[in-house]
């Protein structure tokens, strides 16, 4: 009775006896990788894994991340056995990151900067989707055509980071709806309890159809098009990790796109890896669903929100002040943190000392 | 022969037959067919609604727990979570249908220091013992989760989706959860688990094999499945995407609306048919359906119409077997009679059909068989014998015919000394023996007899006749008797004794040779034709007696004729003017006439040839009847007798 709605079963790999063996090793890394003594110790080969937290439950958005451990792009980028851990419901992945409890932390931008503007020490690695996939979806019936026909309605939203984009975008066009929690599940929105659900194209939009409901019925705000395409998914780690262990990080960006190319290239062995973790992790998933995430992930990895192509990683600057000036706008930031303080090119750095 | 009576037999027998059953299997299997499907939708729709409101009455009594608390708390405002807690237990132990049993209130909107009590209770793993927790201590919102969030935002009871709970109870479950309304505000939920594994337990057995049941969500995602990995991972809807069946997502909508029904679809795998029977669980929105692959319920059948087929087999069979005996039966006698005959014609005609016996048409075309053999083995032989005394009598004919050849003058040409004539004769008999004879003698130095007659008949009597004749005249013709005084005493001597009454005509001339004189006498022949030189033709008729031979006291006169130098005397027997052409018409005495002015010039031997060549084209080599001629030509330079 006490889970969320989350189709997954049992729990994730880190409460074992080698999650802890590997907690000890992190902590160790942690330590060491602050300790201004050893600081100028180059990263060797033989450094303690490194862990990778995903703010989500196994799916295929992080198909990247798992080809990338499955392929052994981890390994051989000198970073070891990387650890890949899992989130859990409620969880604000990118507060392990302060908490010392993670070397690598994906997470979205905007809740990135929102933290960083308010003095988190987290540094953005690499920009995995250019584009936002998040919609508000109603029913057709509902009678909800545009934005402001949301007002006065139920509209579900998720906690913990999820909730900054449709906030913003409530704030951006005057909408006041009555927000109520939304589960991670949509039978709320199904059973008509909730107006408008938030959902991502290649997740929740999906599970809708999967629930029977055609394309048709629906009625989609893409909250890309209402000049709020924030990118999303990204990759942090603590500033603390600067410039100390700078090449353990641009080892661990290119493992990860290594992984990212050879998932999207290589989708049925991608979505078994995929399947294969989740069966481990006790999700309950069907292979249509992951097939949809990880076609929906490749368009959100390689376009542009203008269509064009996009450069595997990139974050503009450009970009990055525009979803700043948004946020300021609506009050969640005071001040756009400066740039170069926020994004570290890798590029850069492996020429650092 | 291209196909033997017995193939056609059986071909004309077996093929109808086989016609016929096929015709009556077909109708039949399409009959029970028809009636098997029936039986089937009866018993999926039966089956289907009874077990569907068996379900909505588990549901139904487990919701029942949770609204009577939910009634209970909303007159007794208890708020200890003590209490609250003994309430789940007593409830659990209550309903042993619910795995747990929760009550969380909502914190007071203005906000406190303490968090609302939220007691949880729950069956341990064993299912003996109570397990209990507050879930405010959880790391999560519990107030994001559907159990929680449905009923606060809809302000009526609800069924969630089924879930796993990572709680204290870490099990798939579905819950039931009651709002617990105070003065018309939200105050928190009443919330009854119960575990997948419990339905999964009411899932009936089967009745076909291969049936198999499914309950769906209101979102149509498996609550129960066979596959155990489908539950809470696939929907109908994702399984239909999968395997494209935009059939089986329009099952999954009618289903999740909650209605009632039988449908026939390909299998999302094999894409065999199946029938799917669907009825709602209206307590909480679900749909159970009862699948049966079409195959499993058309195996009795199938296994019916193999066992008419095989009986078909079966039979057909027996049936070959007694046509082929038939056939045996019929076709052995009369490939005996073929072989018998095949002998008979090589010559046989021993050959017997025997083992024959019974007295059908076979029977008696075996008998008619064997009966002509035996007549036609008399009749060859017969013909044999026949045959053999025909060769002996031609032999002696061949003989006969030979000594009455001799009979004849035989010396050509005759009388090569004496040039003041020339003479010649022919005889062709029509038959073997002749009945004409010629004959010419001298009588003496200048008297020269000359003979030529036709024996009434022909063949052996007539030559025995003719050979009589002949010896006669022979024996009484002298230069001092007259042909006249010949041709009476031969009458007289023939006649006496002429029992038979065979008659013969003679005309007997003795020509003297000097003077060309001819005396002659004609017993009823045809008058000869005297060939002057000038050309002119002259018949030696009429005749001077009867014929010879019958009458003893006939009387015969002399006659007399000249033959100047170069005229010539044609003696001749009736076969030449009677010859007849195929129109049958006679040569007659103007064709002799017309043949001697042509052949006058000629040499007598050339003239008796060409007449038998004339006749014998006359009448196109048949023999008709015997053809003799005699011809005599006083020589032109004959020194006339000093």
């Amino acid at each position: 009775m006490c889970g969320l709605h989350r189709q997954r079963v049992g729990d994730v790999a880190a409460r074992g006896p080698l999650a802890i063996a590997c907690w000890g090793l992190l902590v160790n890394v942690v330590v060491s990788g602050a300790e201004p003594g050893r600081s100028a110790a180059p990263p060797t080969r033989t450094a303690a894994p490194v862990v990778l937290k995903l703010h989500w439950y196994p799916q295929a958005q992080f198909a990247g991340y798992l080809m990338a451990q499955d392929q052994g792009f981890f390994r051989a980028a000198g970073l070891g056995d990387a650890e890949i851990r899992w989130s859990t419901a409620g969880e604000r992945c990118l507060d392990t990151l302060t908490e010392g409890d993670s070397v690598f932390c994906t997470g979205w931008l905007c809740d990135a900067l929102v933290r960083r503007g308010h003095g988190e020490p987290i540094v953005h690695l690499t920009q995995i989707t250019q584009k936002s996939a998040m919609l508000l979806v109603t029913r057709r019936e509902s009678g909800i055509t545009v934005p402001a026909d949301m007002t006065g309605r139920r509209v579900g939203l998720w906690g913990g980071d999820f909730d900054v984009l449709p906030r913003a975008f409530f704030r951006k066009l005057h909408v006041q709806p009555e927000i109520v929690p939304q589960s991670n599940s949509m039978v709320p929105f199904l059973r008509g309890a909730v107006s408008v659900a938030s959902a991502m194209h290649y997740n929740e939009y999906h599970k809708l159809l999967e629930a029977g409901l055609r394309p048709e019925e629906l009625r989609v705000f893409t909250l890309a098009e209402y000049g709020l395409d924030f990118p999303e998914d990204g990759l942090y780690c603590h500033q603390r990790c600067w410039p100390d262990r700078a090449d353990q990080c641009a080892a661990l960006v290119r493992a990860v796109q290594q992984g990212w190319d050879y998932a999207l290239e290589h989708e049925a062995e991608a979505l078994d890896v995929v399947m294969a973790y989740c069966r481990r992790a006790e999700v309950r998933t069907s292979r249509s669903h992951q097939q949809w995430m990880l076609r929906s992930m490749a368009g959100l990895i390689r376009d542009r929100p203008d269509g064009t192509p996009a450069p595997w990683g990139e974050l503009s600057e450009s970009v990055y002040q525009a979803v700043g000036r948004e946020l300021l706008d609506q009050g969640l930031l005071h001040a756009v943190p400066p740039f170069a303080e926020f994004h570290r090119p890798l590029q850069t750095q492996r020429k650092g000392p | 022969m291209r196909f033997p009576l017995r193939v056609k037999l059986i071909l004309a027998i077996c093929l109808p037959l086989l016609a016929v059953y096929l015709t009556v299997v077909i109708l039949d299997y399409r009959r029970s067919k028809q009636a098997a499907l029936a039986q089937m939708e009866n018993y999926l729709t039966e089956v289907t609604a009874q077990e569907a409101g068996v379900l909505d009455e588990e549901l139904s009594s487990i919701a029942q727990v949770a609204r009577s608390t939910g009634q209970f708390l909303q007159t007794f405002a208890h708020r200890e979570s003590m209490e609250l807690e003994r309430l789940a237990r007593a409830n659990l132990a209550a309903e042993e249908k619910i795995f747990g049993f929760g009550i969380a209130l909502e914190a007071p909107a203005a906000g406190g220091a303490a968090k609302p009590p939220a007691p949880y209770v729950c069956r341990t793993a064993d299912g003996q013992g109570l397990r209990s927790m507050d879930i405010t201590s959880v790391s999560f919102d519990y107030t994001r989760s559907d159990w929680y969030l449905l009923p606060k935002l809809l302000r009526h009871p609800a069924w969630t989706d089924p879930y796993f709970d990572e709680g204290i109870g870490r099990i798939l479950m579905c819950s039931y959860s009651v709002p617990l309304l105070r003065d018309e505000e939200f105050a928190g939920v009443i919330v009854a688990d119960v575990s997948l594994e419990h339905i999964r337990r009411q899932v009936r057995k089967t009745h076909y094999p291969g049936e198999y049941r499914v309950i769906i969500s209101s979102t149509g995602t498996f609550i129960y499945h066979p596959e155990e990995s489908f539950v809470l991972a696939e929907s109908i809807f994702s399984l239909a995407e999968w395997h494209r069946l935009p059939a089986l997502a329009d099952l999954g909508r009618v289903m999740i609306a909650g209605r009632q029904g039988v449908l026939r679809l390909p299998d999302y795998q094999t894409g065999r048919p199946k029938w799917y029977a669907f009825a709602g669980v209206p307590a909480a929105g679900w749909s159970l359906a009862v699948v049966i692959p079409e195959e499993e319920v058309m195996a009795p059948v199938r296994g019916w119409l193999r066992l008419q087929l095989y009986s078909l087999l079966a039979g057909l069979g027996v049936i070959l077997i007694v046509v082929m005996l038939v056939s045996n039966w019929i076709t052995r006698p009369l490939e005996r009679l073929a072989a018998a005959v095949r002998t008979v014609a090589q010559g046989d005609l021993d050959v017997q059909v025997k083992g024959i016996r019974s007295r059908d048409e076979i029977g008696q075309l075996a008998a008619t068989f064997n009966q002509m053999v035996i007549d036609l083995k008399a009749n060859i032989e017969a013909t044999i014998r026949e045959t053999k005394a025909r060769q002996v009598i031609e032999r002696e004919l061949q003989v006969a015919r030979q000594i009455q050849t001799s009979l004849l003058p035989l010396e050509r040409p005759p009388f090569p000394n004496r040039p003041e004539f020339s003479l010649d004769a022919e005889n062709e008999p029509a038959l073997v023996m002749a009945g004409d004879f010629y004959d010419f003698w001298l009588l003496d130095d200048q008297h020269l007899a000359v003979v030529i007659a036709d024996v009434s008949g022909k063949g052996v009597p007539a030559a025995m006749f003719m050979a009589v004749t002949r010896t006669t005249l022979r024996n009484f013709a002298t230069p001092s008797r007259s042909p006249r005084e010949v041709l009476d005493t031969a009458n007289r001597l023939i006649a006496a004794d002429n029992k038979e009454m065979m008659f013969v005509t003679i005309f007997c001339g003795h020509y003297h040779i000097p003077t060309g004189e001819l005396v002659f006498a004609n017993a009823g022949h045809n008058p000869p034709y005297l060939v002057r030189q000038n050309g002119r033709i002259e018949s030696l008729g009429p005749s001077t007696g009867p014929i010879l031979g019958v009458f003893p006291e006939a009387e015969y006169e002399d006659a007399h004729a000249v033959l100047k130098p170069g005229d010539l005397l044609l003696l001749y027997t009736d076969g030449v003017t009677e010859a007849q052409n195929p129109d049958h018409q006679y040569l007659g005495e103007a064709g002799l006439i017309a043949l001697l002015q042509r052949l006058r010039p000629e040499s007598v031997t050339t003239i008796c040839r060409a007449i038998v060549e004339d006749v014998n084209a006359y009448r196109h080599g048949e023999g008709q009847d015997d053809v003799t001629l005699v011809a005599l030509r006083r020589s032109a330079d004959t020194i006339p007798p000093t």
